[in-house]
């Protein structure tokens, strides 16, 4: 699995676009379903990979193809997702709304937990509150139901980095859903 | 891994979310072939012009000696075209904002017209970046000091939050959380949570005043802070960031300072609040605009 990536890798880095159709044909359902994930709106989700994938052929010249492609095509949406969270943000600040999505990073105010789903709490606190990585290693293993070795050749990882960073996302889930546990 | 009752619901609850459907594989590709295809274009036209640039002034001898000539040249450039391909590089137009993700958890938003760059080892032995323009950073916390690199000096923090600006007519740095050490080669200064420097070119600690606006930096919040700015200086800022051209009828007009919070999400709005202010005509015909 993983010579086959480095190999397509190669030849997308020197233009060849079947194998970038290649590719995109192995990833793309993946990067919809990780990126819908997250924004929660088919339509926009669409587009954001789109991007995502031309913003990958757009600097071919500079892939590395020995590190892990689901790892770079994670990191682009997840830029595209938040650049579209900030004006969706700010538009809403000026009509006095609450933000739909807050960035992990920065401070957020309390919010108002309304009463909702337990699998709804669990997919807001995945995107909200776990960090980049453990995020999508919790995505693969739970949505796309990738076993812990292939998660780790997936992402250029050790299996044992694989098991902590799932556990530690069921660590931050349990802390945050007490009440609805 | 042995999981307690609580991790068991939620492993089990996690993977029953319900997404909406995949679509159509090959229709996504088709567009993003076009895509693609409208970038090659535009590319090979940009190329095309350099050309045509270059040949007006060169005259092509023999092709055996230019064929050399390109070979010693690769020779001595390669690792300077290897150093490019492992550089990462990013950077923005007018009217662009973007926002990069780096490997340890750090965010730089990048204003218009502005470059960022650093190299692969990016995390592993140095967190280095490069800065010409404008840019807001979140810096996680990390044992690997964060520095900036930008004409006027460096900035070095540990972990914090932050707006560098390193444009021609100014460098300002002002901290929204944390410390940061701002340096060049003869001084060295201190900002912490609150404090703003401003300069247009050497800095000094007397220079060091607090960030007065309740919302830090502007054009993260789409606004321009203005506070006795000159005309000329609010010109570049809107001309960055909507990509346009502002031309004046009068040099003089560039000396006017102006006052206030501009609401910067529409440029018609603005032009309207700035003529307003200023009490001039902005007369806007396709991407450029005069002041009367």
């Amino acid at each position: 699995m993983k010579e086959q990536e480095k190999i397509l890798l190669e030849k997308v880095k020197n233009s060849d676009q079947n194998a970038f159709h290649q590719l995109f044909s192995d990833f793309h359902d993946n990067l919809f379903r990780f990126v819908v994930y997250r924004v929660q709106d088919s339509d926009l989700a669409e587009d954001i990979t789109q991007e995502t994938f031309l913003r990958v052929w757009k600097k071919r010249k500079s892939l590395v193809p020995n590190k892990s492609f689901f790892s770079l095509i994670a990191r682009i949406s997840t830029n595209l997702c938040y650049d579209h969270f900030r004006h969706v943000e700010v538009r809403n600040r000026h009509q006095n709304q609450l933000p739909e999505f807050g960035k992990s990073h920065f401070d957020d105010p309390e919010k108002v937990i309304e009463a909702r789903m337990l699998k709804e709490e669990i997919q807001r606190i995945v995107n909200e509150k776990l960090p980049d990585k453990c995020r999508s290693i919790f995505i693969l293993s739970r949505l796309e139901g990738k076993t812990n070795p292939e998660i780790a050749g997936m992402l250029d990882l050790s299996i044992r980095t694989v098991e902590n960073q799932i556990y530690r996302a069921l660590k931050v889930l349990k802390k945050n859903l007490d009440n609805y546990l | 891994m042995k999981l307690d009752k609580k991790e068991k619901l939620i492993w089990e609850v996690s993977s029953k979310i319900t997404l909406p459907p995949v679509p159509d594989k090959e229709r996504v590709w088709k567009r993003l072939i076009q895509e693609m295809e409208i970038h090659q274009n535009e590319t090979k036209l940009e190329k095309s012009q350099i050309n045509e640039k270059t040949s007006r002034w060169v005259q092509w001898p023999n092709i055996g000696y230019i064929a050399m000539a390109y070979g010693m040249l690769f020779v001595f450039l390669s690792p300077l075209v290897i150093d490019f391909f492992i550089t990462e590089k990013t950077l923005t137009k007018a009217a662009q904002q973007e926002t990069v993700f780096l490997e340890d958890g750090s965010q730089i938003m990048l204003n218009s017209e502005s470059k960022i760059l650093y190299d692969k080892n990016y995390n592993i032995d140095n967190r280095s970046i490069k800065l010409e323009g404008e840019a807001y950073f979140i810096v996680a916390k990390n044992s690997l000091p964060f520095t900036i690199e930008t004409d006027y000096g460096q900035i070095t923090v540990l972990g914090t939050s932050f707006n560098v600006r390193a444009r021609e007519d100014g460098f300002e740095v002002g901290v929204n959380e944390g410390k940061v050490e701002i340096s060049n080669k003869s001084y060295a200064i201190q900002l912490s949570k609150g404090q703003l420097i401003d300069v247009t070119s050497t800095f000094e600690a007397k220079d060091i005043s607090d960030i007065s606006i309740t919302e830090y930096p502007d054009w993260v919040n789409e606004k321009f802070y203005c506070n006795q700015t000159t005309l000329n200086q609010l010109c570049s800022e809107i001309e960055r960031t909507f990509d346009i051209q502002i031309k004046f009828s009068d040099p003089i007009l560039k000396k006017i300072t102006v006052t206030g919070v501009i609401e910067a999400s529409n440029l018609n709005d603005v032009l309207h609040t700035v003529s307003l202010l200023t009490q001039h005509k902005f007369k806007l015909e396709g991407d450029i605009c005069t002041i009367i």
